[in-house]
């Protein structure tokens, strides 16, 4: 399904870190799209430059420590995010691409209420009176399914539980209709039962409102469910990106197969009896980056050609896309 | 139903009104504030209850306490009571204008250092420094001395010497609060800065903005009186340092002339630090249980 403009597309996009040892690069050259009204899956371990990723998105990186490239573009609905004016950026945030954060207990500004949080944020974009804005909180409250709405608008964010404060953060985030929800690793502060609730909750959002959704998390399993469509980062680089059912069943990258074997919910009856594998070593600190595949120094596969050459992506099939030497037989595929 | 049951757990209320509960638990802090608005009272009543001109030659002059005055007189035959009545007044009124300069000034150069950084902090944390250096007291006597002195230049100097606690208090908590996940929350929502400054970290500084602005009362009078004493006021306004220093040549034949309005003083000064340490107690969020 190709429309003239994806939602919105990412091309090339770079950052640039300056730390205290200097500048690294801690996101290279990703590229992706995402269509109106579907959920993609972003996968990598902490440190792979999904957060950044999204906050880049967002125009919010770190300043003035982040660089982006010169050669990134974010591209939403044809437009360049990169080139608005901060005047422009702020009428896009919140209303066209809203975003949610990993912890919901900080999220909230404590000193007001949730009813207020939603009704400024849908005031300051849609203007309206006071009465429409609160009608408004108690609707979206009901729509992530808070109890009693009516009176949860009224109540200070540490009235609510973990699980609440992660609806209350979804809510305002939707206040507006945005085409795109950010989900920043959405539940990885809260606990397992309370998980589930949220992950259901933003599946029904997404199919009652439409609302493109970029997930991103470290745990496989939780991306499975919900998406169609998985991109893989490692060491700020795309590793693989496809069709989640087919990810799952055949992960082409090292890194991916390393990645889905740790996860138990995935694996094969065969493999269930066998203690839980894990993948040695660690995810390398950006500045030790050299020029090959980030994942050489702990991939089984690694040849010497890995630790020098970064391998370009190969595609696999219509849309399953693989960066790795072992793949190299499709390269020539690849534009 | 079982989500909000654990909500409830905490305390109903805002942080505010949970703070206020704090101080007015705290005896010393009400002790501190019942004193000053008894001062206050004093102030503003008082000349009407007791009303003698303190500039006037009521009594004999060195006259002790309960001969024709109640307070004594002072050299030229004053009353003392009547002068600490007056005082009252000009040294709150003083004492609280001051600081209201200095909350302005320390929260305007506070909140642009601590939320834009860069250049901008450079440059003011830099003018903050060369304030710091200077010896307040002097700095205000050289600017009372150069425009004269009156009620407003004494309030102005004080001002202009003692924000930097203001600042650099307020400059922390912007910077504090500007990495908390609610302001980069408020951003991805679309936020301007003016709306993040003043709607989202401006009122959860103001604890302890209250806090410093507070004990800033009680170092605004203490300076007015400093100035009064060395005579570096308006002359025709009864003030508590005046008093001292036109007694003090006196103070061995009319030490009332001296003690009662350095009681005065002291009382006020006390009241007001022991307000400020309540308030801290209660709202500084460092302090707060969680």
């Amino acid at each position: 399904m190709r429309e003239p403009h994806p939602l919105l597309a990412v091309d090339d996009l770079s950052i640039d870190m300056t730390v205290a040892r200097g500048t690294v690069r801690i996101l290279d050259g990703v590229s992706f799209s995402l269509a109106s009204g579907e959920t993609l899956g972003v996968v990598g371990e902490s440190g792979s430059g999904k957060t950044m990723t999204a906050l880049a998105i967002m125009r919010l990186l770190p300043q003035p420590s982040a660089r982006l490239g010169a050669e990134s573009r974010i591209l939403f609905s044809g437009k360049n995010v990169l080139k608005l004016d901060e005047r422009a950026m702020r009428r896009l945030r919140g209303r066209e691409i809203s975003m949610i954060f990993q912890d919901p207990m900080t999220a909230l500004n404590p000193l007001f209420t949730v009813g207020e949080q939603i009704a400024e944020t849908v005031r300051w974009h849609e203007g309206g009176t006071r009465a429409a804005a609160q009608a408004r909180a108690v609707d979206m409250l009901r729509a992530v399914r808070i109890p009693h709405p009516e009176r949860a608008v009224r109540s200070y964010p540490h009235q609510f539980s973990g699980g609440m404060r992660q609806r209350a953060t979804i809510a305002i985030a939707l206040a507006c209709r945005p085409k795109i929800l950010i989900a920043d690793e959405p539940t990885t502060a809260l606990d397992v039962t309370v998980q589930a609730q949220i992950f259901d909750l933003l599946e029904d959002i997404q199919e009652e409102t439409g609302t493109a959704i970029i997930l991103i998390s470290h745990n496989l399993s939780t991306i499975a469910r919900l998406t169609r469509r998985i991109m893989v980062l490692y060491g700020g680089r795309k590793v693989e990106e496809g069709p989640t059912r087919e990810i799952i069943r055949n992960p082409r990258h090292p890194y991916t197969e390393a990645l889905l074997r740790c996860v138990p919910g995935l694996r094969s009856e065969a493999e269930h009896d066998a203690e839980l594998p894990e993948i040695p070593g660690t995810v390398p600190a950006p500045e030790e980056l050299g020029g090959g595949c980030p994942f050489a120094p702990r991939c089984s596969h690694a040849a010497a050609r890995c630790r020098s050459t970064m391998p370009p992506a190969a595609a696999l099939g219509e849309k399953h896309k693989v960066a790795c030497w072992l793949h190299e037989a499709a390269q020539s595929a690849v534009t | 139903m079982a989500e909000l049951a654990v909500g409830r757990e905490r305390k109903p209320g805002s942080g505010f009104s949970q703070g206020l509960r704090r101080f007015a638990e705290n005896r010393a802090a009400l002790a501190g504030l019942i004193v000053l608005l008894l001062i206050a009272l004093m102030g503003f009543i008082g000349p009407l209850v007791y009303p003698v001109n303190p500039f006037a030659i009521v009594a004999t002059p060195m006259a002790p306490p309960g001969d024709g005055a109640p307070l004594g007189a002072d050299y030229l035959g004053r009353d003392v009571l009547a002068g600490i009545l007056a005082g009252a007044r000009v040294s709150l009124f003083i004492g609280i204008s001051a600081t209201f300069c200095t909350a302005i000034i320390g929260t305007v150069t506070g909140s642009i250092a601590g939320y834009y950084g860069g250049k901008a902090d450079t440059i003011l944390m830099r003018i903050t420094e060369f304030f710091q250096v200077l010896p307040p007291l002097l700095l205000s006597m050289v600017l009372v001395t150069l425009f004269s002195p009156s009620v407003l230049t004494v309030i102005l100097s004080i001002g202009l010497v003692n924000w930097i606690g203001t600042a650099r208090i307020v400059r922390a908590e912007f910077l504090r609060i500007k990495g908390e996940g609610y302001v980069l929350a408020e951003r991805a929502m679309g936020a301007k800065n003016g709306r993040i400054i003043f709607r989202v970290i401006l009122p959860s500084a103001l604890p302890s903005l209250i806090v410093v602005t507070t004990l800033q009362i009680g170092i605004a009078i203490l300076f007015a009186a400093a100035l009064s004493f060395l005579g570096l006021t308006d002359p025709n306004v009864m003030t508590w340092g005046l008093m001292i220093g036109q007694s003090r040549p006196f103070i061995w034949q009319t030490w009332w002339a001296v003690t009662f309005p350095g009681i005065a003083i002291f009382m006020t000064v006390l009241s007001v630090s022991l307000i400020g340490d309540g308030l801290n107690e209660a709202l500084n969020p460092r302090l707060r249980p969680r």
